[in-house]
């Protein structure tokens, strides 16, 4: 048992292990240090580690904040949006320790907030009147708050569009200006008229892109508006899947999918975005968000964005709009401070960085007055037809959507696949969506617990 | 108690207590707390949860949008799929690498590389794999080019290339080819430690007798590697019913519902929606159930066909 | 013929394992491509213009993080291996060599715990960390895994092997239980603590869903988590996240390079002990 070598070196070993776990623990275990600032944690699925662009306009906003507030700094934490977004946020919440803000979805905004896990932004839109709710399109309070209680401030309004090849629609000989296609008739010659296959027949530029197997039954969402109906009936305790308007909708999708054959055969590649960029598609159903995309990856791109024509039932042209939002857990630590980067991300100036940097338009009506918004339409032609398009919209089935997008997608896919027929696919999806709209046990839990609250008066 | 056991008895449970409290607390006391947790409504956002009985257990049985019924159904169709594949991919490789001349050790490292792959890095791997337009469509491809003039004067066609991870009848077999690749490499290595306990004499006595090389596998490899066998697809056959990672990273249990599989459901029901935790802890006690028993019968029908050894 | 057969053998043998490891040839060559070269030619094996962007970006703490998450993979595989090491062999060494009541009992429940799927105790055990005040900590991610069964049970197996006559002079001299622990048996143990400590750490890196459950806040995520939220709003960065794939899996192959034999020694015993 003497001190040989070997045991020296062991020991010695035995304590760097140590010393690297403590190390790590440590590091590991301190909180947010913030130097004496107030640090908030904000949350954003705008991920700069997909595109670099985000992370400049993080880096403005971000400093152009701390430089008027430099009691504060912002920390920022990307999570990719999706079913992974909502668990992560859960999991925070049911911990105890959620962000200090976060941009939310609308399809789970309203399930947060009933659940009483939201604050309620009332009193401090008492004091300032930037970001109240009459700053910003008039769609936006649907989403933000509920009766007269507003828990979000909206920012980016984005809305489904057509997406046109202006270039192919001339070659093919057809008008390629927004308002060309004024009918699902004239849509569906323009389709046909845009597809090329080769000598087999099979389709080797789509005419436009028919989504068979997507993430959310979204594709067919538009098209029911177009033909005057939102997806969920107005009491939100059913849809409208099974009227004409759901019916006609999906019957036209799956026409042009396997009757009219204007897309590339389902089971195929399915990126849509990328597929147009490339030129294998010469039209489909994109966001007005896909503008930057495109400037990325395509810049040589041609194109327009416009809303869907209206249907046969329909006289207006229509899409689906929605505008995601800043939210504020209940139990913030940093309530003030939290308030003004809100009030920040959520005024004019982040407005316009945002289109700038971003390519994308905010919910804010003041936005679309500034020079540098007729700037950006001079520079991206495609903008001019964003707010009218966003105008038009109808209301996003926000209400329990990730249950009902489990519910109804099978539903969607086995009729646009041909597997099952359209009515009965409707039937049986809406019968789902029903039991699921219908509530669950927590609603009276929660009806009782909002009511024993005493909320700030509502702001008009 | 006398003096010295009771002695005896207390440093003995002090040396277990450190690793008994960790695995009793996070396993016997996990369990527990799951019984009690599927008897309320629990929503990991609300304070309250109403007591409901066995409730959810009727909901997760017998209610018309349950999803209890195709889950299990997916994971039995993937565990059933899988262990034979596994089975015969790694016997198979184990036969090859040990009859190798030179380079075992090499062998034994390329089967094993994917088992400390991190399953996450697997999963993002054959996803792009599965593209339409990817590698494993392409080598298809190349194999159709060979194959089709003679398919073609056969008179049959060959079927199209699909979208592997979005068709509904392709995506479940895809994650098994998947898994079967991870777990292949795996268990060969353990086949081979096996084939290397038969003693080299018996092949020579049966070589002497006339017995060629088949006969030497189906009379003496084969039943001398039973309980390596039974091994083998006991792991495999739990390991299968704990399949999550390729499915939550590969196809969310898509497309539809084909891929979702009870562990994939039972996460969905608990982390991806409202108040749903005693509705997933109900199905997680009955895969606990049903686990129990099929491992159950299992070992009492394979210890009952006993051969002589 | 025999020739033939064996020559044929080995060149189906050299085939298959090429099969086998195909998908990382494929993913290390991604990891080397520019994003035009990988959106043009993207099954290509050969990267005409290797760039190390991807890894740069993966690293990045703007666009990427991976070497915080790198270190914190280190710092959970490394926690929970010196912990196993330690607490396994203590109880190991209680069930294989010392004499209390109720030990054999409790064997066997513990070793009955280790059918239970994973994903029946998902969700209690996360119930309980939060419970416990443990949800998004060092201590919540490394908990349930402070101990294993499969340690124990290999460890005893081992402490059995061990001759009783070794400690029989120990206990002359006065040794006390935990005398004979430190001094006699575990320095005999070395192998089986190898191969364990091995195990351990390669499963405590990989792991994956219970780190996603437990922890939000992302400077705590290992490799496993971060790399599988490497996607912007729209799409999956590929090259990007091969490098980041190549980057957390590096370290294991490493590791496995250097200590193939204990690894696959090790688990050719337990699969032989059991079988």
């Amino acid at each position: 048992m003497g001190r040989t070598f070997a045991s020296i070196v062991k020991w010695a070993a035995a304590a760097a292990v140590a010393a690297f776990l403590v190390f790590g623990w440590v590091t590991l275990t301190r909180g947010a240090a913030g130097h004496g600032k107030v640090v908030l944690r904000i949350w954003d699925w705008w991920n700069p580690a997909g595109n670099a662009k985000l992370g400049r306009f993080f880096d403005k906003v971000k400093g152009d904040f701390e430089a008027s507030h430099p009691n504060i700094e912002i920390r920022y934490q990307f999570i990719p949006l999706g079913p992974q977004y909502i668990q992560k946020l859960m999991s925070a919440f049911a911990a105890g320790d959620p962000p200090d803000a976060f941009q939310c979805s609308i399809i789970w905004a309203t399930d947060l907030y009933d659940r009483g896990v939201i604050r309620d932004l009332n009193d401090f839109l008492a004091e300032s009147t930037d970001v109240r709710p009459d700053r910003f399109y008039p769609l936006c309070s649907a989403y933000t708050s509920r009766d007269g209680h507003v828990f979000g401030i909206p920012t980016s309004m984005d809305a489904y569009a057509l997406i046109i090849n202006t270039k192919m629609a001339r070659e093919a000989g057809l008008d390629p200006s927004p308002y060309a296609i004024d009918s699902w008739d004239t849509f569906l010659e323009y389709a046909q008229r845009l597809t090329i296959r080769d000598e087999t027949g099979r389709v080797t530029r789509a005419g436009f892109l028919v989504s068979a197997v997507p993430e959310r039954f979204s594709g067919i969402l538009p098209w029911m508006a177009a033909d005057g109906k939102a997806f969920l009936t107005d009491d939100l305790r059913s849809t409208n899947a099974t009227g004409p308007a759901g019916l006609k909708a999906m019957q036209f999708l799956y026409d042009l999918l396997h009757k009219h054959n204007v897309s590339f055969p389902p089971g195929g590649e399915t990126q849509e975005l990328s597929l147009f960029e490339q030129g294998k598609a010469a039209m489909i159903l994109g966001g007005t968000w896909n503008g930057y995309h495109i400037s990325e990856n395509a810049p040589d791109l041609e194109y327009v964005m416009t809303s869907l024509p209206p249907g046969p039932d329909s006289e207006k042209r229509a899409t689906i709009t929605w505008a995601n939002m800043m939210m504020v857990p209940k139990n913030s630590r940093h309530p003030r401070e939290t308030w003004e980067y809100l009030r920040y991300y959520g005024g004019l100036q982040a407005s316009i960085d945002m289109l700038e940097i971003l390519y994308r338009n905010s919910a804010r009506l003041d936005l679309y007055d500034t020079p540098q918004w007729k700037a950006q339409v001079a520079a991206h032609p495609y903008l001019k037809m964003v707010p009218e398009i966003a105008a038009s919209g109808a209301m996003y089935p926000y209400k329990r959507f990730e249950e009902v997008n489990d519910a109804f997608k099978p539903y969607y896919q086995m009729a646009i696949l041909g597997s099952m027929p359209v009515e009965e696919a409707m039937k049986e999806g809406n019968a789902k969506a029903e039991r699921i709209l219908a509530g669950s046990w927590a609603d009276e839990l929660l009806r009782k617990e909002k009511a024993s609250e005493a909320l700030p008066e509502a702001v008009r | 108690m006398s003096d010295r056991a009771r002695r005896e008895w207390m440093t003995g449970v002090g040396f277990v207590t450190p690793a008994a409290a960790v695995v009793l607390l996070f396993s016997v006391g996990a369990i527990a707390y799951s019984f009690w947790v599927s008897l309320h409504n629990w929503d990991i956002l609300i304070p309250a949860h109403p007591f409901v009985g066995l409730h959810n257990y009727s909901d997760v049985l017998f209610d018309k949008d349950t999803i209890f019924w195709i889950a299990l159904g997916n994971t039995f169709y993937y565990v059933t799929l899988l262990v034979p594949s596994v089975i015969v991919t790694a016997f198979l490789l184990s036969l090859l690498a040990y009859k190798a001349p030179y380079g075992q050790g090499f062998f034994k490292a390329a089967f094993f590389l994917p088992s400390i792959t991190p399953v996450v890095v697997i999963s993002l791997i054959w996803m792009w794999l599965y593209r339409f337009d990817g590698p494993v469509n392409m080598g298809l491809g190349l194999v159709y080019a060979g194959v089709s003039p003679i398919a073609r004067l056969a008179g049959l066609s060959t079927p199209a290339l699909p979208n592997w991870l979005t068709n509904t009848s392709t995506a479940m077999p895809a994650i098994v080819v998947m898994s079967a690749w991870q777990a292949a490499g795996y268990y060969s290595v353990i086949f081979l430690a096996g084939l290397s306990e038969i003693p080299r004499e018996f092949y020579e006595a049966a070589h002497v007798d006339g017995a060629g090389a088949l006969k030497s596998l189906l009379y003496i490899t084969l039943p001398l590697l039973r309980n390596t066998f039974i091994f083998v697809s006991v792991m495999l056959v739990i390991g299968g019913f704990q399949v999550f990672t390729q499915v939550y990273i590969m196809t969310r249990g898509g497309p539809g519902t084909s891929t979702e599989v009870m562990t994939s459901a039972i996460f969905k029901k608990a982390f991806q929606s409202y108040g749903g935790m005693g509705t997933a802890s109900a199905m997680a006690w009955l895969l606990f159930a049903v686990v129990f028993v099929f491992v159950f019968a299992y070992m009492r029908i394979v210890k009952s066909r006993r051969i002589y050894d | 013929m025999k020739r033939a057969g064996k020559l044929i053998g080995f060149a189906a043998l050299i085939a298959v394992t090429f099969a086998m490891v195909l998908p990382y040839l494929w993913m290390a060559a991604s990891a080397f491509k520019t994003n035009t070269e990988f959106t043009s030619r993207p099954n290509d094996l050969v990267v005409r213009h290797p760039t190390l962007t991807n890894f740069a970006g993966a690293v990045d703490r703007g666009t990427g993080r991976m070497g915080r998450y790198l270190f914190n993979s280190l710092v959970y595989a490394a926690t929970v291996t010196v912990f196993q090491l330690i607490f396994d062999s203590l109880a190991a060494f209680a069930f294989a060599r010392l004499r209390w009541k109720g030990r054999d009992v409790a064997f066997t429940l513990l070793l009955s715990t280790m059918m239970l799927p994973g994903a029946v105790i998902l969700v209690p055990t996360y119930l309980i960390a939060v419970n416990l005040g443990l949800a998004d900590t060092i201590l919540g991610v490394v908990g349930p895994s402070l101990a294993g069964v499969f340690g124990i049970f290999l460890l005893r197996q081992f402490f059995l092997n061990i001759p009783a006559d070794l400690e029989d002079s120990a206990r002359i001299d006065g040794c006390g239980a935990f005398g004979i622990y430190w001094r006699i048996i575990m320095p005999l143990a070395k192998p089986a603590l190898i191969t364990l400590g091995l195990f351990v750490f390669i499963s405590e890196w990989n792991s994956f869903v219970w780190p996603l459950v437990i922890l939000s806040d992302w400077d705590k995520y290992p490799v496993t988590v971060g790399v599988s939220l490497f996607r912007d709003e729209s799409s999956i960065a590929w090259p990007k996240i091969f490098a980041a794939s190549v980057m957390g899996s590096a370290p294991l192959i490493a590791l496995f390079a250097v200590a193939q034999k204990h690894i696959v020694g090790g688990i050719t015993l337990s699969g032989m002990k059991a079988g």
